[in-house]
């Protein structure tokens, strides 16, 4: 595939990444894998595995890897440019078209909308991190689900003390402080490594 | 809005902003793992609570924003508060400071850098650690734009089903945010007929 072709086609799944990086993974799976076999199955679950432990989004991450195994250093590059294209142009027009038509009906509603939709999604994000560090499982949604159609599944979900400790003091230290959130980080990260080695 | 400017100090220039943005976004983007809420929420802590750059309202319109718009939720962000804080050359420096790092990482990382032994006790904790953290610090965030922003029915139960439509239905976010946006306009319009007709009897 020329350069050219990589930057379309990333252009192609900017426009198409609906509800961020997450969704690019299946997309890219069905696009890279079945459909041109850019590569295949196991080289792209190993590149996620890779993206979602690497500093950084995950849609950013992946762009990167595909582009450079397609074209080397250049390509990634490419890649990247590609996927970031369109939201560059569509966030700066929204933002534009919501200052010009702020009082309509349609913006106006759309926003009202909006908003509190987005601060749910906040609170999702809680519960997507709490379940891999402060919740030894995900909710008990299949849990309950099992008890309603007859067929119980283990129940498996229990808090950690550590990881709450951790969140709970975070927490506080943010909403009281202005502490700098680096530190916060490292301080966590070394009291987990800590924790991981006794 | 513009706090710079008010308390006496000069506004600093739009050069000294982009530059700021990149550092600013390179350090979010590099010391947090795992994607765009995380990435939002610290920029949230940093330039509206530390620096009062963006007011809390403009920071939700732009989190509903970069949710909506199709692309990486992280660089949409970027974008947003870049062009708020320094025009076009601030959304370009903004977004360049969110990819830069990321792809250094995965360019190091797929030249044969293939250390990360992802089984040992130590990393692993360390990431136990991080991700704790990160749960403390979107709690954080929620509290602040909660108490300004959760006040009505409307919005209370808008996030609510959102959070039961992601977890229990386990619908696509995407199509969540787009079905928000006719209810919202529902609302606004019912509302603005409300206040029309009390208005009018008044």
């Amino acid at each position: 595939m020329s350069l050219w072709g990589l930057y379309f086609l990333f252009i192609k799944y900017g426009l198409l990444c609906f509800g961020g990086g997450y969704a690019l993974v299946p997309l890219l799976t069905s696009d890279l894998v079945d459909t041109r076999h850019l590569m295949t199955a196991s080289e792209f679950a190993r590149l996620v595995a890779v993206a979602q432990v690497t500093p950084g989004p995950v849609g950013i991450n992946t762009a990167t890897y595909v582009g450079f195994t397609q074209h080397g250093v250049l390509g990634a590059l490419v890649g990247t440019a590609g996927l970031i294209t369109p939201a560059l142009a569509l966030v700066l027009l929204a933002m534009h078209f919501i200052a010009r038509w702020k009082q309509s009906l349609l913006v106006e509603g759309g926003l009202s909308g909006l908003r509190p939709a987005a601060y749910g999604l906040l609170l999702v994000a809680v519960l997507v991190f709490a379940e891999i560090s402060v919740f030894t499982a995900e909710l008990p949604v299949e849990y309950v689900r099992g008890l309603l159609q007859g067929t119980p599944v283990e129940w498996n979900f229990y808090v950690r003390p550590l990881p709450l400790a951790i969140a709970a003091t975070v927490a506080v230290v943010q909403i009281r402080t202005k502490f700098p959130f680096i530190w916060l980080i490292v301080i966590s990260a070394v009291i987990g490594a800590l924790y991981g080695l006794l | 809005m513009d706090v710079t400017t008010e308390n006496g100090k000069k506004a600093p220039s739009r050069m000294r902003l982009c530059g700021i943005l990149f550092w600013e976004f390179a350090k979010i983007t590099t010391m947090v793992i795992g994607g765009g809420y995380v990435i939002l929420s610290v920029a949230e802590n940093e330039f509206v609570r530390r620096r009062q750059w963006i007011t809390q309202q403009d920071f939700l319109d732009m989190m509903a924003l970069s949710q909506t718009v199709p692309g990486i939720i992280a660089c949409n962000g970027a974008i947003y508060i870049g062009s708020r804080i320094a025009g076009f050359p601030g959304a370009l420096t903004a977004l360049c400071g969110t990819v830069v790092p990321p792809v250094v990482a995965i360019l190091l990382l797929a030249s044969g850098m293939r250390m990360l032994p992802t089984d040992s006790p130590v990393i692993e904790g360390a990431f136990l650690g991080v991700n704790s953290c990160i749960v403390g610090m979107i709690v954080a965030t929620a509290w602040r734009l909660g108490r300004k922003s959760m006040t009505g029915w409307f919005e209370i139960i808008m996030a609510v089903a959102l959070v039961v439509g992601m977890v229990v239905f386990e619908v696509n976010p995407g199509w969540l945010m787009v079905l928000s946006i006719p209810c919202g306009v529902g609302y606004v319009w019912w509302r603005r007929r409300r206040l029309r007709r009390a208005g009018g009897t008044c």
